[in-house]
C-alpha cells in the first residue's frame, strides 16, 4: 500500500492497562497542556492596567464576548456562558490546527493492524475521534439543560418538553385551546428527540469536517508531495476555524434558549 | 495508477469498517465510540474548560468589568467636576458684577462726601472771614470811639491849660486870640 489513509477510529499506540492511549488521545492531552500553560501565565497577571500577554487574552475575551453579546443581548449572560462558549472554541481551534502541525499523520510507530505491520501515526487532529466530539457535544446539551433548569426552574423548564401546565391550562379554558395544547404537547415529545439530535450532529459534524480534512489531505499528499498540497492546507485552516465557530456558536444558541424565560404571549395570542 | 490506488485503498478501508462493525457491533463500534475513551475525552475537555474559567476567564472578566466601572466613575467624575467648574464661573462672574457696582457706589457716595465736606468746609471759613472781619471793624470803630473821646478829653485839658496860662497871664486880645487858634490847631 503506498499511502495508508487514517482509518475512521483513533489508533491505539499503547495500553495503559486496559485502557488505550490513541494518537486522537494524545493530540487532545497536549492541547489541554497547552492551555494549563496559557492559563498559569495569564492567571497571575490580571492586572489593572492590562500589559503583554494579557493584552493579548483580554483582546480576545472581547472579540469573543462582542460575539456573544450578539446572541445573548445581555452582558451578563454573556460573561455566565463566555466560559463554555469560549473554551468550545479555542479548545476546537487549537486542536483543529495543531492536526495541521507537520509530523501529524506521518511520524508514527509500526504496530500489527489487523495481521500487517503499519504505521501508526502518534498524533492524529482531536477532532478525528468520534469520542472527543462527542464527549464535548454531550458535556454542551447537558450543561444547556442545566443551566436551564437552574435559570427558569424545574417545573418552567420541564414543561418546554412535557406540556402537562400547558395542558392543564387549557383544560380549564376549554374550547380549540385543548386541540392546541394536545398538539403542542405532541411537539414536546419530539423536542425530546431534537436534544438527541442536537448531540448526535454537532458531533458528527466536526468529527467529519476534521476527519474529513485529514482524509484530504492524505490523499493530495500521496498524488503530489510539493506545493500542491499547500491550497488544501490553507483551506483546513479555514475548516478548522469555521467548525470551531460552528459549533460554539450552536452550544451558544442552545445556551441561550434554555435559559430564555418562556413568554405567556402565546395564550394571549389564542384569545384574539 | 496512483488514482487507482487511492480507489482501492479507500474501498480497503471501507471493507475493513464494514467487517470491523461486524466483529465490534453496531454503528458505534465502526465510529470507534468507546466509553473509556470517551470518559478520558470528557476529562480532558473538562480541564480544558476548567482551566479557562478559573484560570483565564475569571481573573480577566473581574479586570474587565472593574476597569469599565472605574473608567465610568472617572468619567462622570470628571463630567462633575465640569459642571462644578462652570458653576464656579457664573458665579464668580455675578460676585464680579456685585463688587463692581457696589464698589461703584462707594465711589460715588464718597465723592458726594467729600463735595459736600468741601462746601461746608469752604462756607464755613466764608463764615469765619466774614465774622473776623466784622470784629475787625467793630475793635476799630470802639478804638476810634475812644480815641476820639480820649482827644477831646485832651484838648478839654489842653484848653484849660491854655486858659489857665491866659489868665495867669496878662493876656491882650491879640495874643489871646493866638493862644486860641494854636491851642485850636492842636486839637486838630
Amino acid at each position: 500500500m503506498i499511502l495508508a489513509l487514517p482509518p475512521l477510529v483513533a489508533e491505539p499506540i499503547f495500553h495503559i492497562g486496559s485502557f488505550p492511549i490513541t494518537n486522537a488521545y494524545i493530540n487532545s492531552t497536549i492541547a489541554v497542556v497547552l492551555f494549563a500553560v496559557a492559563g498559569f501565565i495569564v492567571r497571575k497577571k490580571a492586572a489593572m492596567i492590562p500589559k503583554g500577554v494579557q493584552n493579548f487574552a483580554e483582546a480576545v475575551l472581547e472579540f469573543i464576548l462582542g460575539y456573544v453579546d450578539q446572541v445573548t443581548k445581555d452582558r451578563r449572560k454573556s460573561i455566565k456562558f463566555l466560559p463554555i462558549v469560549g473554551g468550545l472554541f479555542l479548545f476546537i481551534l487549537v486542536s483543529n490546527w495543531m492536526g495541521l502541525i507537520p509530523g501529524t499523520g506521518s511520524i508514527g510507530r509500526f504496530l500489527p493492524v489487523g495481521g500487517e505491520i503499519e504505521l501508526v501515526p502518534l498524533l492524529r487532529p482531536a477532532n478525528s475521534d468520534l469520542n472527543m466530539t462527542l464527549a464535548m457535544a454531550v458535556f454542551a446539551v447537558i450543561t444547556s439543560h442545566v443551566l436551564g433548569i437552574v435559570t427558569i426552574g424545574f417545573f418552567k423548564y420541564a414543561n418546554k418538553f412535557i406540556k402537562l401546565g400547558d395542558l392543564y391550562k387549557s383544560m380549564r379554558k376549554g374550547g380549540i385551546s385543548i386541540m392546541v395544547a394536545v398538539f403542542e404537547f405532541g411537539v414536546g415529545l419530539i423536542e425530546i428527540f431534537s436534544e438527541i439530535a442536537k448531540m448526535v450532529s454537532l458531533s458528527l459534524r466536526l468529527f467529519g469536517n476534521i476527519f474529513a480534512g485529514e482524509v484530504l489531505l492524505t490523499v493530495i499528499a500521496g498524488l503530489i508531495a510539493y506545493l500542491v498540497p499547500l491550497p488544501f492546507m490553507l483551506l483546513e485552516l479555514l475548516v478548522g476555524l469555521i467548525q470551531a465557530v460552528v459549533f460554539s456558536m450552536l452550544t451558544l444558541v442552545y445556551l441561550t434558549m434554555a435559559t430564555a424565560e418562556i413568554h405567556e404571549h402565546s395564550e394571549e395570542v389564542h384569545e384574539h | 495508477m496512483i488514482l487507482y490506488n487511492i480507489i482501492l485503498s479507500v474501498a480497503e478501508t471501507a471493507v475493513e469498517a464494514a467487517t470491523e462493525a461486524e466483529h465490534t457491533g453496531g454503528i458505534a463500534g465502526t465510529l470507534g465510540i468507546n466509553w473509556k475513551l470517551f470518559i478520558a475525552q470528557l476529562v480532558n475537555f473538562s480541564i480544558v474548560l476548567f482551566v479557562f474559567w478559573k484560570w483565564i476567564v475569571k481573573p480577566l472578566a473581574k479586570t474587565l468589568t472593574e476597569r469599565q466601572e472605574k473608567i465610568e466613575k472617572g468619567l462622570k467624575y470628571s463630567e462633575a467636576m465640569e459642571e462644578e467648574k462652570k458653576k464656579f464661573e457664573s458665579w464668580k462672574a455675578e460676585e464680579m458684577k456685585k463688587v463692581r457696582t457696589e464698589a461703584d457706589s462707594i465711589m460715588r457716595s464718597s465723592m458726594e462726601v467729600a463735595e459736600k465736606q468741601k462746601m461746608d468746609t469752604i462756607s464755613q471759613a466764608q463764615k469765619q472771614a466774614n465774622r473776623l472781619l466784622e470784629q475787625a471793624k467793630q475793635t476799630l470803630e470802639s478804638e476810634k470811639q475812644s480815641m476820639i473821646s480820649e482827644v477831646r478829653a485832651e484838648a478839654a485839658d489842653l484848653i484849660i491849660k491854655a486858659a489857665e496860662k491866659i489868665i495867669k497871664t496878662k493876656i491882650d486880645s491879640s495874643k489871646d486870640k493866638e493862644l486860641i487858634t494854636e491851642s485850636l490847631r492842636n486839637i486838630k
